[in-house]
């Protein structure tokens, strides 16, 4: 059954099609559109409870812009004090701090509650959560200064066992949960796999869409001309 | 090289534990403010360095995977281009800490084994910040960088050294040949 | 609470190795030298402003018609232009600072700026 397959993997789609929505971010020159997507998908990992700051973005993008105005490069647009901002320039350096900024928050969003890996490496990828569950858990111990408690953490640890005696490994969700928000439409929580489903198709539709839409107004225009 | 027998159980849980430290360090490292994106302590390549003296290449080479996936799961930049400077960071940081680690123990410390591995994550990362994102201004900022990756690397292996010369934990997992450095 | 390791020799070659590449990409970067830099274009649609370093093939629009302009190898010469004179085309590559070189009938004017005028706004970044 395809359903309950979708049901049990939506982490891994939701992955998927965050890599999907990339591939067309980057492949999108229109500077303007990019910009767009930029800050659609900087709301959007808020509005899915992932952790947004706009400071370190904006310096980001600011100094990728600045940095590229160096390199002059066609029309120029006004001078700063003897350097002149071009258009190509100004152009180039948005396109590469938006996507860089835009590239984070689609994988801050495409990385969501749920998801596994498979195979041998899996089950070491869990095992090593479990044991940063147990680091984050007994963190704060009072007992001499920074290394020697650290040295005490780890033995401790160690010594329970930490992986295989401890239950169940918890995966990634539960790293995950600290930001792990929920959606609340009209009122009512959604279930996780149908908001990671949902994230999926806002994601594909945010990245492909500028596309699909010029691609029918070409279409369109042909038809008439 | 401290010769291991098989990769037994007790091994994969070594890896795992490290690799757990790798990621909580990078969880605090990501928890102090710094003053400007990539400038960065790499508390994260502390369990690295002191892995050097108890793993095989496979299992190190699994530890420093570890490291980059957890970090980008946490920072939840798996796939964007932070985890691209991220992962090539670290691994050429890796390699270049392994080669000088093979040295004898009378010729390099912590502290050399730890300014080559900074060295080389920082080169690569300003080799990608050339390439995709600040072009030529790049070149401009590459001092500062190394300049700043010099003094943490130094403190890292200060901090290594001076753990590894008196832990529990570590003296256990080496064991009596376990190297010092 | 830090017990200080002995250093060993290849800790001081690691470290003089670093301060090494520091220095030498701390002078590779700030003194970027006197090489020309900047190629400017002045037509009648407007001023252009093109870095030397980056190879490009540009095509300007004029009265009379299109003047191609080639950048290479940190020089910029004119591939072809509409007029009958063909002064600019066989002036040939400018490559210093103050060089230049005009295609007047298109209304086309080139000139090379030196890196020390324009390196000015670099170096306080």
């Amino acid at each position: 059954m395809v359903k309950p397959f979708i049901r049990d993997h939506s982490a891994q789609v939701l992955l998927l099609c965050g890599m999907l929505t990339m591939i067309a971010v980057s492949l999108q020159s229109t500077v303007v559109v990019r910009c767009a997507q930029m800050v659609f998908f900087l709301i959007f990992a808020g509005l899915m409870g992932r952790r947004v700051r706009l400071l370190p973005p904006a310096v980001m993008l600011l100094s990728v812009v600045v940095a590229n105005l160096f390199s002059p490069n066609g029309r120029v647009l006004f001078s700063v004090w003897r350097l002149d901002i071009t258009y190509g320039a100004l152009r180039l350096g948005l396109m590469k701090g938006t996507l860089f900024i835009g590239l984070i928050y689609i994988s801050r969003v495409s990385v969501g509650p749920g998801l596994k890996f498979p195979g041998r490496f899996g089950a070491l990828l869990l095992k090593t959560f479990a044991y940063f569950e147990q680091l984050t858990e007994k963190w704060p111990l009072t007992h001499g200064d920074v290394l020697g408690r650290i040295d005490e953490l780890l033995l401790t640890i160690s010594r329970s066992d930490a992986g295989s005696a401890r239950g169940e490994p918890r995966g990634p969700e539960a790293a995950d949960g600290r930001r792990g928000g929920v959606i609340a439409a009209g009122g009512t929580e959604i279930q996780p796999y149908r908001r990671n489903l949902l994230a999926a198709a806002v994601l594909l539709t945010a990245g492909w869409g500028p596309y699909i839409a010029s691609w029918t107004l070409i279409a369109a225009d042909g038809r008439i001309g | 090289m401290k010769p291991k027998s098989t990769p037994s159980a007790t091994d994969r849980e070594l890896v795992a534990l490290l690799g757990a430290c790798c990621i909580f360090l990078a969880l605090i490292e990501h928890m102090i403010p710094k003053p400007l994106p990539f400038l960065r302590l790499g508390l994260a390549n502390l369990p690295i360095l002191i892995a050097l003296g108890v793993l095989n290449p496979r299992q190190l080479s699994a530890v420093v995977l570890l490291k980059i996936l957890g970090q980008g799961l946490i920072n939840g930049t798996l796939f964007s281009y932070v985890f691209l400077f991220s992962a090539a960071g670290s691994l050429s940081s890796a390699v270049v800490m392994f080669a000088v680690s093979r040295l004898p123990d009378r010729v390099v410390s912590f502290v050399g084994i730890s300014i080559s591995g900074g060295l080389a994550s920082t080169v690569a990362q300003l080799g990608l910040a050339f390439l995709l994102v600040f072009g030529r201004s790049a070149l401009y900022i590459a001092p500062v960088f190394l300049a700043v990756s010099l003094l943490t690397s130094i403190a890292l292996g200060l901090i290594a050294s001076s753990f590894c010369s008196r832990s529990r934990w570590y003296s256990r997992i080496a064991g009596a040949e376990g190297r010092r450095w | 609470m830090l017990k200080l390791p002995r250093l060993r020799p290849f800790d001081y070659i690691a470290a003089a190795f670093a301060v090494a590449l520091i220095a030498a990409a701390a002078v590779s970067a700030y003194s970027s030298g006197s090489e020309a830099s900047r190629l400017k274009v002045q037509t009648a649609g407007g001023e252009f402003v093109y870095d030397l370093r980056s190879d490009a093939t540009l095509d300007f629009d004029g009265p009379i018609g299109i003047t191609r302009i080639e950048i290479k190898d940190g020089t910029a010469r004119v591939l072809s232009s509409p007029c009958r004179q063909q002064i600019c085309v066989n002036s040939g590559a400018l490559d210093s600072g103050g060089d230049w070189t005009a295609c007047l009938p298109n209304r086309v004017f080139l000139e090379v700026t030196g890196a020390d005028e324009t390196e000015v706004d670099a170096l306080s970044y």
